[in-house]
């Protein structure tokens, strides 16, 4: 149990640090103006979530101070306390504390300094003001470890004045009810009347006086009173009133717990041989609830026994002032809680003098200035380059300033990359969930984690990825059996890995599994009209065709991908970052999908070609060799493809301008082969017509302003301030009947 | 056999707390990860006892109570909410929602087993 | 958002030509104008999409216009230019025949477009009547506006398959 319980522990810590992600990013939000009300319940659900765990794992100053944090932001939710800047600022402050509370709750460490927080956010309370309105926050202190009723938990008071907002009273009478326990455990006697509320929702009271039971208590009566006529009998309703005696050493919250779930319009009376307590509640919204007189507050009748009855006290709580007047408030701090409110609108919200700060929060469009700033510099200076002279060129001062540039560039870039961990790092309980719902065994391999990507992307991929790994699992690994009889280890086994490649970054899911099943996608397209019946279509095709729109195995098949998005979401997801997906399956070895991710904005080592008047960048990542080729080195193999021969290796040779479509185009005598390597077709020859040179170049993305356009990774602006396109070689060179006809929508112009 | 009880939190970890303290006191745990799954897991393994989170994406804990109740077959079936949160105003919604009763987190094995063994005996 | 704003009843608009139309977007919207210029085209877009040009340091897409609202392309001469424009937080140049001249109209003068025969849908907002200066002031006279709605523009749409 020890072990099991670490391992949840430990999943705890995962869901704390995604909770603080999401915290941060929403309170970042609300720093920028962002106050909407998703934002802020975001940032809530998170705090809560973390403060909910904490407190089942008894990391006790991680739930301290999350309750109280989150008392904050549950105000702020309900718009009781506005969310100004001042308010953000503190919240983002409490964050800063929170997050050290989780690592010191992980690490086993000390709990950091929090009392200068914790003030800070009782003063954000506080200034809210309306003494009426603070009740909430005074009765925070402790629900811990308490199963609760509905809340009206059987306090005695007696409120004589039923105005929502005149609670005062309260406090006067409690004093009677502090010590009701006379020295003598008396008996006790406990009446129990259900309301026809105590039988819906799932209650069964005959369970309470069970329970009653066997704690030792012994019915003594049953009142039948209330049984109306056979024909007015509404077998839903419950009409009678049964009074036990139990023995008085048992505990009164014993008792009390016996009632935790009956409906709090019942009558409950529980009392010793010395005093009385009666409880009724009652809801009047609920006007379900109001049809006998035998639960009306009636004063306290015990006709079986001769008891010197002390005041009876009711708590009379209407519906619309329940909010108002919370059982905790009465119970825990009766006398003082006037007072106490009375003296804290005195205390000032304080200024900010949160401790000295080990970073600072940027504004990530400031970020993103300073970025494109950079970029500049870097064109600037290799237009500088240009100009000059080889000699002057050599110069040390010009290597030294483009180094400068360069890892002024590369710092200011890793201000906004992070390790792409973070997207991976819920993949391990997804699987573990996964594994549960689905009862196969999946083993995770994990390669590249620490690859760096712009944050903007990470956030993004997060459900693409959810995604791809539940059909993994859900489509592609086979039961144990079945991996078995295939002579496979009965666990299956999901690979994900992220490297850089050029501009890009590669994301692949590959499971060990049985693989697209073509038949059964084949027929489903036919049946939901996406290819006709007759239509030839190669197996590339097909697989292509489980992210065509409206085709969605995933209902049909399980429940588990079904939920909500098919893999064409997961496509049209991965494109609109500028992305590409991919699919390979074999048959019987499993599937594999590619992610291919821009670095939204980046420096790229490129070869600037040409072609007519248009220059294009080609990632130099990719670039294996430049030919030129002799006469008869490239021969066409039909009339729309060609290869080139290459130290005896036939290599196809693909036309950039034909791919573009560029009509307009003459290929000259001279033109070069660039050999490149690419993820969708192998080594690939590229014909341009020249080579301009090689140089860096700042990715601007097409998206900013238009929308993706396959076969670009971005454009980027030249030193004479033209623009020249830059060439996804993956996407270009992707074999046409290639990954789907979909994915090459575009292209084929 | 044993008691079925179907836990529905959209923490894993909460999850599997739950599942570890309710298997070691005998009953049977099946667990959905939001309101929307819970309904569907509902339906396929029809528990004799809910419990669900309040605070959840998708479907929340009162949607997921209210969508049960509506189902005739589930009229009679305890449901229990397991939440942090502890307001009068959040506790009448569940109620009026159709919630049997309400457990505050954190939650001790021992007292957990107690109020479910009340509604679910 | 740029033609709705009921209580600024008054309201700036640049008019400018397409062959023989007179058109009109919200001032507010312009970033700048700018002589023609020849885009740098792009593959896979629709012919409407001339390519793209460089707007201080950012690449932003040059529309045909007048193809855009189911016109026939217009002819380039000197007076052709772009209009830089703002739509949603993204920019688009737009080219056009010639800038007229910017004029303050009530919004309560703008009427709703009836049936234009438009292909795009809903991208006009409504028509106006103005004063169309022309070179002799003397032969100014009134004339009809069309007051485009750029959100209804924007390319950033994902635009259907073009394969």
């Amino acid at each position: 149990m020890s072990d099991e319980l670490d391992e949840i522990q430990g999943i705890f810590f995962e869901e704390c640090a995604e909770g603080l992600a999401v915290a941060e990013q929403g309170l970042s939000a609300m720093a920028e103006g962002d106050v909407s009300s998703e934002t802020i319940a975001g940032v809530f659900r998170a705090v809560h979530s973390i403060k909910g765990g904490s407190g089942a794992f008894g990391h006790a100053a991680l739930l301290a101070f999350s309750h109280r944090f989150e008392n904050v932001l549950d105000e702020v939710r309900a718009g009781r306390i506005p969310a100004s800047g001042e308010v953000t600022q503190t919240m983002l402050g409490a964050f800063d504390i929170l997050s050290d509370h989780v690592t010191a709750a992980q690490g086993g460490t000390e709990p950091p300094a929090d009392a200068v927080m914790l003030e800070q956010l009782d003063a954000i309370l506080e200034s809210k003001g309306a003494a009426s309105q603070a009740s909430p926050v005074v009765a925070a202190p402790e629900p811990v470890a308490e199963l609760d009723d509905f809340g009206f938990t059987p306090v005695a008071a007696v409120i004589d004045d039923f105005d929502p907002f005149g609670f005062e009273p309260v406090a006067v009478e409690l004093d009677d009810f502090a010590s009701p326990e006379p020295a003598e455990p008396a008996g006790w006697t406990v009446r129990f009347g259900p309301s026809r509320g105590a039988l819906a929702n799932g209650g069964e009271p005959m369970l309470v006086i069970r329970e009653l039971e066997e704690m030792g208590a012994a019915v003594t009566a049953v009142d039948t009173g209330a049984l109306p006529g056979l024909r007015d009998l509404d077998p839903e309703d419950s009409y009678f009133v049964w009074t036990l005696t139990l023995p008085g050493s048992v505990a009164e919250q014993d008792i009390r717990d016996c009632f935790d779930f009956v409906a709090p319009d019942s009558l409950i009376e529980i009392a010793r041989a010395a005093a009385v307590v009666m409880v009724v509640v009652e809801e009047p919204a609920a006007e379900d609830f109001d049809g006998f007189g035998v639960f009306e507050p009636l004063p306290v009748s015990l006709p079986d026994l001769d008891l010197a009855p002390a005041e009876p006290m009711l708590t009379l709580v209407p519906a619309a002032a329940a909010p108002a007047v919370p059982a905790p408030v009465v119970q825990a701090a009766p006398a003082k809680a006037a007072p106490a409110q009375a003296e804290k609108p005195k205390a000032e919200a304080r200024q900010g003098s949160v401790e000295v700060a080990q970073s600072i929060r940027v504004d990530l469009s400031k970020l993103d200035q300073l970025l494109n700033l950079v970029g500049e510099l870097v064109i600037r200076g290799s237009i500088l380059s240009d100009r000059l002279s080889p000699a002057d060129q050599e110069r040390v001062e010009l290597p030294e300033l483009s180094r400068l540039t360069r890892q002024i560039q590369d710092n200011v870039m890793s201000l906004r990359a992070q390790p792409i961990k973070q997207a991976f790092s819920r993949v391990p309980r997804m699987l573990r969930d996964l594994s549960a719902e689905t009862g196969k065994k999946v083993v995770l391999e994990t390669i590249g984690e620490m690859t760096e990507v712009d944050k903007g992307v990470i956030e993004k991929i997060g459900d693409p990825l959810t995604h791809m790994i539940r059909n993994a699992v859900d489509h592609g690994i086979e039961s144990a059996e079945e991996r078995l009889a295939a002579g496979k280890p009965a666990e299956g086994t999901i690979h994900l890995s992220a490297e850089q490649k050029g501009a890009r970054i590669i994301v692949r899911v590959r499971d060990d599994g049985r693989g697209i099943n073509r038949e059964r996608v084949r027929a489903k397209a036919i049946e939901r009209g996406i290819i006709s019946a007759d239509a030839p279509i190669s197996d590339e095709e097909i697989d292509g065709l489980i992210c065509a729109p409206g085709f969605s195995t995933a209902e049909t098949i399980s429940n588990i991908s079904g939920r909500g998005v098919g893999m064409d979401v997961v496509r049209s997801n991965v494109e609109a970052l500028g992305g590409r997906l991919e699919i390979n399956s074999v048959p019987g070895e499993g599937t594999t999908f590619t992610m291919a991710l821009p670095l939204t904005l980046a420096i790229l080592d490129g070869m600037i070609v040409r072609l007519g008047d248009q220059r294009f960048v080609l990632p130099l990542a990719n670039v294996i060799e430049t030919v030129q080729p002799e006469p008869g080195q490239v021969q066409a193999t039909s009339p729309s493809s060609e290869v080139i021969e290459l130290r005896g290796q036939y290599l196809p040779v693909r036309r950039v301008g034909e791919l573009f479509g560029m009509r307009s185009h003459r290929v000259p005598e001279d033109s070069l082969v660039i050999i490149v390597e690419s993820e969708t077709a192998g080594n690939v020859g590229l014909m341009v017509d020249t080579i301009d040179n090689r140089r860096e170049v700042v990715i601007k993305s097409l998206e900013d302003n238009l929308h993706p356009i396959r076969g670009l990774g971005g454009a980027t602006i030249l030193g004479d301030g033209s623009i020249a396109l830059i060439l996804d070689i993956d996407a270009l060179v992707a074999p046409t009947g290639g990954s789907s006809k979909y994915a090459l929508k575009g292209m084929a112009a | 056999m044993s008691k079925l009880i179907l836990t529905v939190d959209d923490s894993a970890s909460m999850r599997m707390l739950l599942k570890a303290s309710l298997a070691a006191q005998g009953f049977r745990v099946e667990a959905a990860d939001d309101g929307e799954h819970g309904l569907e897991r509902m339906h396929e393994v029809k528990p004799d006892l809910l419990i669900t989170d309040i605070n959840m994406p998708k479907m929340d804990g009162f949607e997921l109570i209210e969508a049960v109740r509506s189902v005739p077959e589930f009229r009679g079936t305890p449901i229990l909410v397991l939440s942090t949160e502890f307001s009068d105003e959040k506790k009448t919604r569940a109620r009026e929602a159709g919630a049997t009763g309400w457990i505050t987190k954190p939650f001790e094995a021992a007292k957990l087993g107690a109020a479910v063994r009340r509604v679910c005996p | 958002m740029s033609t709705e704003d009921s209580e600024l009843d008054e309201r700036k608009i640049v008019t400018f030509t397409l062959g023989n139309r007179l058109f009109g977007i919200d001032m507010r919207s312009l970033i700048e104008i700018r002589e023609w210029e020849e885009p740098t085209p792009l593959p896979s877009v629709p012919p409407y999409v001339k390519g793209v040009t460089n707007l201080r340091g950012s690449v932003v897409p040059v529309v045909g216009l007048s193809e855009r609202l189911g016109w026939a392309p217009s002819e380039l001469h000197s007076r052709s230019c772009i209009l830089v424009v703002t739509i949603g937080g993204r920019h688009a140049g737009f080219l056009v025949d010639e800038v007229q001249d910017i004029v303050v109209i009530q919004g309560s003068e703008i009427q709703p477009a009836p049936d234009v025969e438009i292909n795009e849908q809903g991208a006009i907002a409504g028509l106006v009547k103005i004063e169309r200066r022309t070179h002799d002031a003397a032969a100014n006279a009134e004339a009809m506006c069309l007051l485009l709605d750029l959100d209804a523009l924007s390319l950033t749409r994902q635009v259907p398959d073009f394969a």
